[in-house]
Order: C-alpha cells, then structure tokens, then sequence
C-alpha cells in the first residue's frame, strides 16, 4: 500500500513539473533558443525589413522603368518606320499652305491674284506687315508667339460685283498660303440699277505660323497623326499655290540682311 | 520464517523522468536551431531576390539609356513631324468652321427683305459673322426682325444677336447684328 502511494507520488510530481521549470533547471539548454531569438530579433529590424522596403522600392522602379522602355521602344519604332522623304514632302506641304514666316511678299502675290482670278477690280491695296526681324534678328522680336496661327493683314479697296465675293471665298478655300476674308466693307452700291455691283473694302488675312518650340524629352510620348490629320493633310494637297514672281523682284545683295527674313 | 520484504525501486521513475527531460531538451534545441536556419535561409532569399531585382533595375537602365540615345539622334525626325502633327492641328481646327462661313455669308446676303443695304460684313473668331445695314423705313426693319427670329427657329444660325439699331437724322436706320454659326 506504502509502496504503491510512494509511486503515484512520484508520477504526480513528473507530470506536474512544467518545460519552463525544465528548462530553469538546465540554462545552457536555452542558449541555442536565445541565440535564435537574439538573431532573429536583431536583423529583422535591421537587414529584413529595410531588404523588403528595398525590394518593394525596387520593384516599383521596375514597372515604372519597363513602362518608359515600353514607350521608348514604341516611340523608336514608330520614327524609324517613318519615311523620311514623305515627312518632308508632307512638311513642305503644311508650310506652304501655313508657312514659317511672315508670308510678306506671298501675300501681294497671292491676294492680289486672288483678287484679279475672282472678277474684281483692285484699285489699291493697303498694307502693314510690321515687325520684321532681321537675319540677326530673334524670333521673340516678331509680334507672334512660335506655334501660333497669326495674320497679316491687308486691305484691298475693291469693285465688282457681290458674286465675285463668293467666288473669291471659294477661291481661299484652296488657296496656299492660307487667306480668309476677314471683313468686306461696302462703300455704296456703284450703279443704283444693278444692286449687285459692290465697292468696298476688304480685309484679308494671310496666315502663317512660326516654328513651334520642340521641347520635348525623349521619354515624353510622341503624339501621332489622327485621321482628321491625314484628311487635312490630303486636303490641303488639293491647295493651289500663288507665288510671287520672283523675276520681278531685284535680287538681294547677299551681303546685306534680307529684311523679309527671320 | 520466511519473510517476503517488498521492494522499491524508485529509479524506474527517476530514469524515465531524465529521458523525458532529455527529449524535452533536444525537441527545444531542434527547433530553435530550425527556427534558426528557416530565419536565415528567409534573409539570403529576400537578399537574392533583392539583388536579382536590382539586377534586373540595372538592366533596365542599360536599356533605357540605349534607347534614349538612339532617340536622341532620331530627335531631328520626331522635330519634323512634331512640326507637321502641329501645323496639321492648327489647319485642322481652321478649315473646319471655313466652309460654315461662306455658306452663311450667302445666306445672309441672299435673304435680306428688300430695303436692306449691307453696309460691312465681318467675320468674328468664335463662328460669328457681324453685319451692319442700313434699312430705309421701319416697316423693312420689321421685315428684317422677323425674318432673323425665324432663321434662328429653323436652326439656320445658332443665335442671332442685335446690337443695335438707331435712326439717323436722314430717316436712314443703321443696324448691326451678330450672326453665331454652328452647333
């Protein structure tokens, strides 16, 4: 009875004694666990962490950088398959129709070919080009901001009749450089019994436009020609051009700034 | 006399109780030192993919500037057609209202009642064609409103604004109205 007391005693004491006591009993069974704590506890706050905000860090300029090679390849390929010889038949074309300067002799020859080809009668023209750079000129001293469409403008005294008008408006339509009627003011009828006989004034504008600032970096994306572009531009294509007769102009001394120049 | 005298041997208890302590022990051990290994093997993992990833960033880079440069000796091309895209733009909005105008200058000109003098016509930058008239008598002003209200509700201008009309010491009416084209 003694015996088998003593044995349930000691069965009790083993299973009532805990590992916290275990382990209390043995300290150099904890160095293995601390060392694990102590290293695990020291590089997570310094090496794993910062190594993970670094990977997200990374991976972010990752997308960011395979998005601008996206673009930069797109943007490569798309110039390199351009025919160069067509984009400057094409610029040509628009700089003709728009051209990059002050068209200041373009517009006597144009208008005034315009005018007579219409049926009306051009007793005189008035005419203002203003500012002027010279060849050491700079683009900022013409009265016009680079990239914008801007005008010069011209006043014919005219006669002839109303329908000449139109047809002067139809004319403009196709007509390169670019010209519009502005205003049309009627003096007076010229004869009483024909109503359609008209003398007047009329605005004209030619337009231009000066080369626009190219600022652009090489990542910034190219904008493309949209269709309305490319019916603009076959549209424009159909523009008759009215030159001036050069042979009539004296030659310029080369040595002397040309003054129609910029 | 034979006596039985019981034994005790309270070394069977004591023996299983060091074994147990010693698995105990060992299991701590092992998994500390697994936690250990699993820990550092996790830091070489997220440093290998760390510079895997810096690897691959430098790359990119290398590609980035190859890329760069070749656009670089491109940029007189991409110059010509950013030029031809932003004239093209600028005919573009242009030549759309043109064809409008000369439409409406006809219309204008050709419906005016009887008695109306067209004395300017203008062109506005917004798709406005301004007029000014001389009228002879009021009843020919009348005329003029009415036919004006009755363009603007079939849609043939936008609106039709008059700025104003006075009667001159000759009995003449001077008029002058603001056509606006389009949608």
């Amino acid at each position: 009875m003694a015996v088998s007391s003593m044995r349930a005693s000691a069965k009790t004491q083993d299973t009532k004694t805990s590992g916290f006591d275990l382990l209390k009993s043995n300290p150099s069974s904890l160095i293995v666990p601390l060392i694990s704590i102590g290293v695990v506890v020291m590089l997570t706050p310094l090496v794993l962490v910062p190594q993970l905000n670094e990977i997200i860090e990374l991976r972010r300029e990752v997308e960011q950088k395979e998005s601008t090679l996206t673009d930069l390849t797109e943007k490569r390929t798309f110039l390199e398959g351009l025919d160069e010889t067509t984009l400057q038949s094409d610029l040509d074309l628009a700089e003709k129709v728009l051209p990059k300067k002050k068209p200041v002799f373009n517009v006597i020859a144009a208008l005034g070919q315009l005018v007579e080809k219409s049926e009306l009668t051009l007793p005189s023209y008035d005419f203002t080009p203003g500012l002027l750079a010279t060849e050491s000129g700079k683009v900022g001293s013409v009265e016009s901001d680079p990239g914008e469409l801007a005008f010069l403008t011209v006043d014919y005294e005219v006669k002839g009749p109303f329908e000449s008008i139109y047809t002067l408006m139809t004319l403009l339509e196709t007509a390169a450089p670019l010209a519009a009627v502005k205003e049309i003011s009627i003096d007076g009828m010229i004869v009483p019994e024909s109503p359609d006989e008209l003398s007047g004034t009329l605005t004209m504008q030619m337009f231009f436009s000066l080369p626009p600032v190219f600022r652009a970096k090489p990542e910034d994306p190219i904008k493309k020609m949209n269709a309305r572009d490319q019916e603009t531009l076959n549209e424009i294509a159909q523009f008759e051009e009215y030159e001036l007769d050069m042979s009539n102009i004296p030659a310029l001394d080369q040595q002397r700034e040309d003054l129609f120049n910029y | 006399m034979n006596e039985t005298v019981p034994s005790v041997n309270l070394l069977v208890g004591r023996k299983k109780a060091i074994q147990k302590k010693n698995v105990f022990f060992a299991k701590v051990q092992f998994i500390a030192a697994l936690v250990l290994l699993v820990y550092i093997g996790l830091v070489v993992a997220i440093l290998l993919v760390r510079f895997g990833v810096k690897a691959q960033s430098d790359s990119l880079d290398r590609k980035i500037d190859e890329q760069t440069l070749v656009l670089a000796q491109l940029r007189p091309v991409e110059e010509k057609y950013y030029t031809l895209t932003h004239k093209l733009t600028l005919l573009s909005e242009f030549l759309a209202v043109r064809g409008d105008m000369k439409a409406s200058v006809r219309l204008i000109r050709d419906t005016l009642p009887e008695g109306v003098e067209l004395a300017s016509i203008g062109f506005g930058d917004n798709n406005q064609i301004m007029i000014e008239a001389r009228v002879q008598d009021v009843f020919v002003l009348r005329d003029f409103l009415t036919l004006v209200r009755s363009q603007v509700s079939e849609d043939l201008f936008r609106t039709v604004n008059l700025d104003g009309f006075s009667r001159g010491e000759d009995g003449v009416w001077q008029l002058s109205s603001v056509y606006a084209i389009g949608s």
